[in-house]
């Protein structure tokens, strides 16, 4: 049985009855004012108990999406006290952001906060994003590396993602300075907009073009993204990026 | 005239397959019955095959041909390609749909435990 701390420090409340069993939310009733953090996970077995009690200091509401891992990925967030959805067979990340966000908006979140499972973010910054959403109105308070700090990374990487900005400047019109960051923010009204059909990694670039589609309110705020040799070894390298861009001109062609 | 009987059945095979994926992927079933007619159409003229392949810089009419059938087996593995994205689609949502519905069946057994009494 899990603990949970009844309020955070940034206003985050638990979902009702959340957490005093398993990994089952104890009511699927509606909660007005929750904020849920969904966490794609895959093979995180080594990191997944870190990053769950990591975030659960700022908010008792974890969702973890386990997209069918091999390892002991479902059973450490579980008892790390997240709740977890899992998968049947494994999609990608993209769906699991969508099954985490169906899952949070099932149980009534009024904000949902994107964060990727590698440790490379910091569960600090979340009450920043949040604090925007609330404070500027906007729908999506979208991570931005290069407006805050990345540390240890490398030129390639860099290089790589600034052709993504500006890839993602072209495709959208979208002014950002960090196109593909996983840690996000959204409004229960910006999470219902999105429908992502990119199960792999393009799904960062659809969300930007179904923000920009929307035309809702964004605002980017400064993260601290930090490389360890383990989130290189899982993030994306540039025959990644070929894909993505593949499979972006297949997503438009079905359309 | 047997071979273009031949061909043009089969050319309108092609076409009567990409009008069925014409709603779910547009752009590639167009394609793939605007190449259809064109080939039936130079099956049906092969003297303008000629002309056509020297107005566009082809030396002969059968390179155009070849050309265009190329041209329609490629789109047809286009298309054959992106209905198995809409397959994939499919399967992630009923894929999702099993995930959340798991948790809501393991959330009302757990209910119906804490409200069994002990024995």
């Amino acid at each position: 049985m899990v603990e949970r701390a009844r309020k955070s420090d940034f206003g985050c409340t638990p979902s009702s009855g959340a957490g005093t069993q398993g990994n089952v939310p104890a009511s699927s009733k509606q909660v007005i004012g929750s904020v849920w953090i969904v966490v794609p996970a895959y093979n995180e077995q080594t990191t997944i108990q870190q990053v769950v009690s990591g975030l659960r200091r700022f908010c008792p509401n974890i969702a973890v999406v386990d997209d069918c891992s091999t390892d002991l990925t479902a059973g450490r967030a579980h008892s790390a006290g997240a709740y977890v959805v899992r998968h049947p067979i494994n999609l990608g990340q993209g769906a699991s952001l969508q099954t985490g966000i169906d899952f949070a908006l099932l149980n009534g979140a009024s904000c949902i906060v994107t964060f990727d499972a590698d440790l490379q973010h910091r569960a600090e910054d979340i009450p920043a994003l949040l604090k925007a959403l609330r404070e500027t109105g906007v729908d999506f308070a979208l991570g931005s590396r290069f407006l805050g700090n990345a540390t240890n990374i490398d030129v390639s990487r860099k290089l790589l993602l600034k052709a993504a900005v500006l890839f993602t400047r072209l495709t959208t019109g979208l002014r950002l300075t960090d196109a593909h960051n996983g840690m996000r923010a959204m409004t229960r009204r910006g999470a219902r907009v999105l429908r992502i059909r990119q199960n792999r990694m393009a799904h960062a670039s659809e969300i930007l073009q179904q923000i920009a589609k929307s035309e809702l309110p964004y605002v980017e705020v400064p993260v601290t993204v930090e490389y360890t040799s383990y989130s290189k070894a899982k993030g994306q390298g540039l025959s990644n990026s070929v894909n993505i861009v593949l499979e972006l001109l297949s997503g438009a062609l079905q359309r | 005239m047997i071979a273009q009987v031949v061909f043009t059945l089969l050319l309108i095979a092609v076409m009567l397959a990409a009008f069925a994926q014409l709603r779910q992927i547009p752009v590639v079933g167009g394609l793939v019955i605007c190449a259809a007619l064109f080939g039936a159409y130079i099956v049906w003229m092969p003297d303008h095959a000629t002309y056509l392949a020297n107005l566009v810089g082809i030396g002969r009419g059968a390179d155009l041909v070849l050309y265009v059938w190329v041209l329609i087996s490629s789109a047809i593995l286009l298309l054959l390609y992106l209905n198995l994205r809409e397959q994939l689609h499919l399967i992630t949502a009923l894929a999702r749909r099993m995930a959340l519905s798991d948790v809501e069946r393991g959330e009302k057994v757990q209910a119906e435990r804490r409200n069994t009494p002990a024995k």
